[in-house]
């Protein structure tokens, strides 16, 4: 790396820590430190939101999915536009009537302490794993691809983070997500323009469209009904919703960012904002891994994209294998670059046909090429889609560039963990610390609480990202994770809002059946995890139902 | 405007906007097939 892309990444890393913390320095109460102080604009409200789902995953597992698999995952977020909708129109009113810090706050008050308690710990949980992960994933890759030090990449990110974090609280966080999300933007549209320029000049943007049409992957909706193909229109427009209804009304880390707002108004603003620039941002990230497809036409890629793996095999006795796949993936491309020149002049569907051929022949050698690394280190992460815009940014973006796009994906990492941390401190201030454990604690009190936790679940991320295995593909795994907890999560908030006869203790129960029921779908089933949402949301609601009619009313005395 | 009716308005025009993404990615889709 160059030392004006250091330069670069310092420099947008550090402005942007030092005006959150100048923006807000000085002593707070718990109102400003816990709450940011309600003063945000939709503005903020809507840029800190869009950062805190933007994690650096989304930064280098997306343009990867792009190029593996097409535009299809941008499905995956069709529920975001309508889940803000309702929301907005729905849930945001009540969190305001109620004046709540927390979403689970609110389930004390429509039901009792341990529901509101439940759901806190359930978000703890997972929340707590998933700070640990978006520390933990943009690590391993930048740890693998830069040479970087694994455990010192962990540890800076989880310090500055941290540090801005407690030192204030709410407000740091909003203030430095505005930044981050404009770098965010900034850095892909960049990177968009760059891949698109750099692709050769006999080669025009609707060629590049039509190449990657060729190939299949500009196939964005697939309307075939079947459950277990992951990203379909019907999986996204049913599973995403209520994964983005959940995610959104219910998970604190972004509950936190609305309530921050200045008024109901505002927040509307923020939430509907989100909605109208997630599915562009996505497809944006998506089209970049598409076109870095495209622009591997024209040069080379390696077979397999995480070096340090290919290096060991290469290595290990069985390094003739790897060249004899490698001689086959060189001669794939030469046929490839030979029938796309011959596209590029016929533009035939003749041609296309024989590149669909070539490139399943491609594919079939990069699968056995992984099955060759995973037999020679079976603890390797062969799911190298990860690695390969981080890898193309690498080896072909100008001094500058890179350190931008490393600062892109660092401000991501840094964004979605601050929201984390800041969440995670908070719940555990307000829905157990001033609850339970010391009801009677005053306003420094509860300030100094929440510092102190916000660093304890911060260290609590850092020693999980330091032990984490590697996971099958990062994206997919906190997906995933998120899917399994919220259904039920979210069916307990509906029951809330719309069975008005619900009562405590049959909800309480019905969310450890539903979990229970989702948990086993998970081990023994093949569904798409977007449908665990959906399952574990009408379980609550089902169960909810029998249980208050089984079940004995409480007697009133007179 | 009355506020209910500028809200109704606000959310045609962001489901609005999903709809006119999906038939353009429908249409991509097909297109390109």
């Amino acid at each position: 790396m160059s030392t004006l892309d250091w330069a670069v990444l310092v420099g947008t890393i550090g402005a942007i820590v030092a005006y959150g913390v100048w923006k807000t320095r000085g002593a707070q109460n718990a109102g400003a430190y816990l709450r940011g102080g309600s003063d945000a604009k939709w503005w903020t409200i809507g840029l800190s939101i869009m950062a805190t789902q933007a994690s650096a995953i989304t930064f280098l597992s997306t343009p990867g999915q792009g190029f593996e698999d097409g535009l299809g995952f941008v499905q995956f977020y069709f529920g975001v536009p309508i889940a803000m909708v309702v929301l907005s129109a729905t849930i945001v009113p009540i969190y305001y009537r109620t004046r709540v810090l927390t979403a689970y706050e609110y389930l004390e008050q429509r039901f009792d302490l341990k529901t509101r308690q439940l759901t806190a710990l359930i978000f703890l949980l997972q929340r707590g794993l998933g700070a640990g992960l978006s520390i933990y994933a943009p690590a391993i890759i930048l740890s693998t691809v830069l040479g970087w030090s694994l455990m010192w990449t962990n540890l800076v990110i989880g310090v500055v983070v941290i540090a801005y974090t407690v030192s204030g609280g709410t407000r740091a966080v909003n203030q430095t997500q505005q930044l981050q999300m404009a770098v965010m933007l900034g850095g892909m549209a960049l990177a968009f323009v760059f891949i698109v320029s750099s692709l050769p000049e006999a080669v025009s943007v609707r060629d590049a469209f039509g190449l990657a049409g060729a190939f299949g992957k500009l196939k964005a909706i697939d309307f075939t009904p079947r459950l277990e193909t992951r990203y379909t229109f019907w999986s996204g427009i049913t599973g995403g919703t209520f994964v983005a209804l959940a995610y959104f009304g219910t998970d604190q880390s972004q509950v936190q960012r609305y309530l921050s707002g200045e008024s109901l108004e505002q927040s509307r603003w923020g939430l509907l904002f989100n909605g109208l620039l997630k599915v562009p941002m996505q497809l944006l990230i998506l089209l970049v891994g598409v076109f870095v497809f495209v622009s591997f036409q024209f040069q080379a890629p390696p077979v397999f994209f995480n070096a340090p793996e290919l290096e060991t095999v290469r290595a290990s006795p069985r390094a003739a294998e790897l060249s004899v796949l490698e001689q086959k993936h060189q001669t794939l491309f030469a046929q490839k670059r030979a029938l796309i020149d011959t596209w590029l002049a016929q533009h035939d569907d003749a041609t296309v046909t024989q590149l669909r051929v070539l490139e399943t022949e491609a594919r079939t050698v990069r699968a056995d090429t992984r099955k060759l690394v995973k037999d020679v280190s079976p603890r390797a992460n062969v799911k190298d889609a990860d690695y390969v815009f981080l890898t193309f940014v690498m080896t072909r973006f100008p001094p500058g560039l890179v350190g931008l796009l490393l600062a892109v994906i660092l401000c991501a990492a840094m964004s979605a963990t601050a929201s984390a941390l800041n969440a995670l401190g908070t719940t555990t201030v307000v829905d157990f610390y001033k609850r339970t454990w010391n009801p009677k604690a005053s306003d420094v009190d509860s300030v100094r609480a929440g510092k102190v936790f916000t660093v304890m679940w911060g260290v609590v991320a850092m020693v999980f990202a330091a032990f984490a295995s590697q996971v099958d593909n990062l994206i997919q795994a906190v997906n995933i994770l998120g899917s399994i907890f919220y259904g039920p999560m979210l069916g307990v908030f509906l029951v809330g809002f719309f069975f008005k006869a619900a009562r405590g203790t049959p909800v309480f129960i019905a969310v450890a059946l539903a979990q229970a029921v989702v948990i086993v779908t998970w081990l023994a089933s093949d569904i798409g995890f977007l449908w665990y949402n959906v399952i574990g949301c009408a379980g609550v609601a089902l169960f909810t139902a029998v249980l208050d009619k089984v079940m004995p009313k409480p007697t009133v005395s007179a | 405007m009355e506020p209910e009716r500028r809200w109704g308005t606000a959310y045609v025009v962001v489901l609005g906007a999903l709809a006119l993404e999906i038939l353009l990615l429908a249409v991509m889709s097909w297109s390109y097939a």
